[in-house]
C-alpha cells in the first residue's frame, strides 16, 4: 500500500484529501499540519509521496521542500504541491525544487482524483524501474582488464559469464586480492561488491584511489538499499544495482561501455529509458502550475503550420556524453494565450521563453533527482526564428494541446553525441 | 450584500465532495470548528495589530471556506489577508468587523443544506 504524508494546515482540505486517498485510491495517509511536523514524520518513517501545501505556519511549503531537496535521504521523494491560484511567483520558485504535480485549491474531487491517480501510477512505474540496475556511463572501455571483486563466488561466476565477452576478466574473492591485482597493473578497472571480506568495499576503493598512476575505474555493485550510500561515498565512477538476473546485469554493464557507433538517441534511451516521459511530465506540470492550464499530449495531427513562428530551445547535457536539444514551438496565437495566462504584461515571445526556462529547470531537477547527471546549458538558439516547416519533423514530435484555451505546442527533440566528433544529430519523437 | 449563492454555493460544495452526501455532516462539523477558531484568531491578532498572524489565519479560513462553498467568506478572508500583508491596518480592521456575520451566515447556510439532505434521506427511506 502506498504511504502518503499529507501536509496542510487546513483541516477541511486534509479531511477531503485523506478520504479520497483512503477510499478511492487505497493509500495509507499520515497527516501533518505544518512543515516541521512533516519533516519530523519523514525522519521517522518512509513515505512514497508527500502532498504539501504552500502556505502554512511555522515552516511553509517552499521552505519544507527546500529542506527535503537538501537532505540526501529525502532528495528523491515525490512531492505534490497544493496551491491556490494567484501564487504564480511562488509556484515558479518551487518548480526548480522539483515537484511531481500540483493540486489546485479549492479541491475539486474529480479533478484531484484523476491527478493523484496519475501521480500514483508514475510512482509505481518508478518503483519498478528503480529495481533495475542503476547505471551512469560511460566509464569502461571494451577489452579493458577488469577485476570482479565480490564475496559471493556464485555472483562472480554469473558476472564473469555476462561480461566475459567485453572484458579481460580477473577474479577476486576479497578486497586484498583485488588490490593486489590492481597494484600490480594486471587490471585497470574493478567491479566492487559491497560484501567484500578482509578489505571491505569502500576501504578497497579508497586504497585504489591513492595508488599512483592513471585513474582506475571503480564500479560499485550494490544492493538496492545501499545504492545511495555507495553513491554518496564519492569513491566510485558508477554504481550498478546488484542483481542475479544476467540480462539485467548485462544491460547495466552495456550502459557503462563507451558507445561505439551507437546512435545518440539509442544511447539516450539506454541511459535514461524514461526520458521522453519526463519531458512530457515537465511540460504538463509547467503548464499546470505556472499557467493553470491542462496541457494534454495529443496524437492528433495539428493543421499545417501549427508548429508556428515562435520557437525556444532547451539544451541539456546528459552524463557528460550527450546533448539533448528540446525545441518548443507554437503559433503566435497560442503564445499570446500563454502570455495572457501569466500575470503581468509580457510579449508572446517572452511567454514561450518563460515556459521553456521552466520546463528546462523542471526536467533538469527531475533527472538529477533520479540519479542522472543532467546539466542545462545556455541555449544559443533562443532568437526568434522564422517559420521553417521543413526543419521540424512534426511526425516525430510530441504535440500538447490545451483544448479550452486553443493552445497548441510542439516539443521536438534532437540528440547529439557530446564529443562532437561525429556530430550526429538525430531527430526523435518524444 | 452577498447573494445567497455567494454566501453558500452548494455546487461548489458538491464539487469538492464529489457529490458524496454522507460526508457532509462531518465536513460541516469540521468547518464549523475551524472557522470559529480562525475567527477568534483573526480578531485577537487584529486587535494586537499582528498582521502576520492575521494574514496566516485569514489564508487558512479562505481555504476552508472555499472548500465548503463559502465564496463570500473566502473573498472576505482573502481581502483581509491582502490588507494584513500590506499592513493596511484601517482597511484590515474594517474587513475584520464584517467577518463574524459572514462566517455565521455561511455556517447557518451549510447547516440548513445538510439538514435538508438529512430530511431528504429520511423521507427517501420512509418512502422505500
Amino acid at each position: 500500500m502506498v504511504r502518503i504524508l499529507l501536509c496542510d494546515d487546513d483541516l477541511t482540505t486534509r479531511f477531503l484529501l485523506k478520504r479520497l486517498l483512503n477510499r478511492e485510491l487505497s493509500c495509507a495517509v499520515v497527516e501533518a499540519d505544518n512543515g516541521v511536523a512533516a519533516l519530523k514524520a519523514l525522519a521517522q518513517d518512509p513515505f512514497d509521496l508527500l502532498i504539501l501545501d504552500l502556505h502554512m505556519p511555522v515552516m511553509d511549503g517552499r521552505e519544507t521542500l527546500q529542506v527535503i531537496r537538501d537532505t540526501p535521504a529525502l532528495r528523491q521523494l515525490p512531492v505534490v504541491i497544493l496551491t491556490a491560484e494567484k501564487e504564480e511567483q511562488e509556484v515558479r520558485s518551487i518548480i526548480r525544487l522539483g515537484v511531481r504535480a500540483f493540486l489546485l485549491k479549492p479541491l475539486m474531487q474529480e479533478r484531484a482524483q484523476a491527478r493523484l491517480r496519475d501521480v500514483l501510477a508514475g510512482i509505481e512505474r518508478q518503483a519498478s524501474s528503480d529495481g533495475a540496475p542503476r547505471v551512469r556511463g560511460p566509464v569502461l572501455e571494451r577489452g579493458q582488464a577488469l577485476v570482479i571483486a565480490d564475496g559471493d563466488g556464485d555472483f562472480r561466476q554469473m558476472v564473469a559469464s555476462v561480461v566475459g565477452e567485453h572484458f579481460e576478466v580477473h577474479d577476486a574473492a576479497n578486497g586484498v586480492e583485488a588490490l593486489d591485482l590492481v597494484a600490480r597493473g594486471v587490471a585497470s578497472a574493478v567491479l566492487v561488491g559491497r560484501n567484500l571480506p578482509i578489505l571491505n568495499a569502500d576501504a578497497l576503493a579508497a586504497k585504489i584511489r591513492t595508488l599512483p598512476g592513471p585513474r582506475r575505474r571503480l564500479v560499485a555493485i550494490s544492493p538496492k538499499a545501499e545504492v545511495s550510500v555507495a553513491e554518496a561515498s564519492g569513491l566510485y565512477d558508477a554504481v550498478v544495482t546488484r542483481t542475479f538476473i544476467p540480462d539485467a546485469f548485462g544491460a547495466a554493464m552495456e550502459a557503462l561501455l563507451r558507445s561505439e557507433n551507437v546512435p545518440p538517441v539509442t544511447r539516450l534511451m539506454t541511459l535514461v529509458p524514461w526520458f521522453k516521459t519526463s519531458v512530457a511530465a515537465a511540460v504538463q506540470q509547467v503548464f499546470g502550475m505556472v499557467l493553470k492550464m491542462d496541457a494534454e499530449p495529443t496524437a492528433a495531427t495539428p493543421p499545417e503550420g501549427a508548429s508556428g513562428s515562435i520557437r525556444r530551445t532547451i539544451t541539456m547535457g546528459i552524463e557528460d556524453e550527450l546533448v539533448v536539444v528540446l525545441t518548443l514551438a507554437c503559433q503566435e496565437v497560442s503564445a499570446r494565450a500563454c502570455a495572457e495566462a501569466l500575470s503581468g504584461e509580457r510579449s508572446p515571445e517572452d511567454a514561450v521563453s518563460e515556459i521553456a526556462t521552466a520546463v528546462g529547470g523542471h526536467l533538469e531537477q527531475s533527472l538529477v533527482s533520479r540519479g542522472v547527471a543532467a546539466v542545462q546549458r545556455e541555449s544559443a538558439g533562443d532568437d526568434l526564428e522564422s517559420p521553417d516547416e521543413t526543419s521540424a519533423d512534426t511526425t516525430s514530435s510530441q504535440w500538447f494541446s490545451v483544448a479550452d484555451r486553443g493552445v497548441q505546442l510542439c516539443v521536438s527533440m534532437a540528440v547529439t553525441a557530446m564529443d562532437g566528433a561525429e556530430a550526429e544529430s538525430i531527430e526523435a519523437g518524444i | 450584500v452577498p447573494s445567497p449563492g455567494d454566501v453558500f454555493s452548494s455546487d461548489d460544495l458538491l464539487e469538492a465532495t464529489g457529490q458524496e452526501i454522507d460526508l457532509l455532516e462531518e465536513l460541516r462539523d469540521i468547518f464549523s470548528g475551524e472557522s470559529r477558531r480562525a475567527l477568534d484568531g483573526i480578531r485577537l491578532s487584529a486587535t494586537a495589530r499582528d498582521t502576520v498572524a492575521v494574514a496566516r489565519a485569514a489564508h487558512k479560513l479562505k481555504s476552508g471556506a472555499a472548500v465548503v462553498g463559502g465564496r463570500a467568506v473566502a473573498r472576505l478572508a482573502s481581502a483581509i489577508e491582502q490588507a494584513a500583508l500590506g499592513s493596511e491596518l484601517d482597511a484590515m480592521a474594517h474587513l475584520v468587523d464584517e467577518l463574524p456575520g459572514a462566517v455565521h451566515a455561511l455556517n447557518d447556510a451549510l447547516e440548513a443544506f445538510v439538514a435538508a439532505h438529512r430530511t431528504d434521506e429520511s423521507s427517501g427511506r420512509e418512502t422505500a
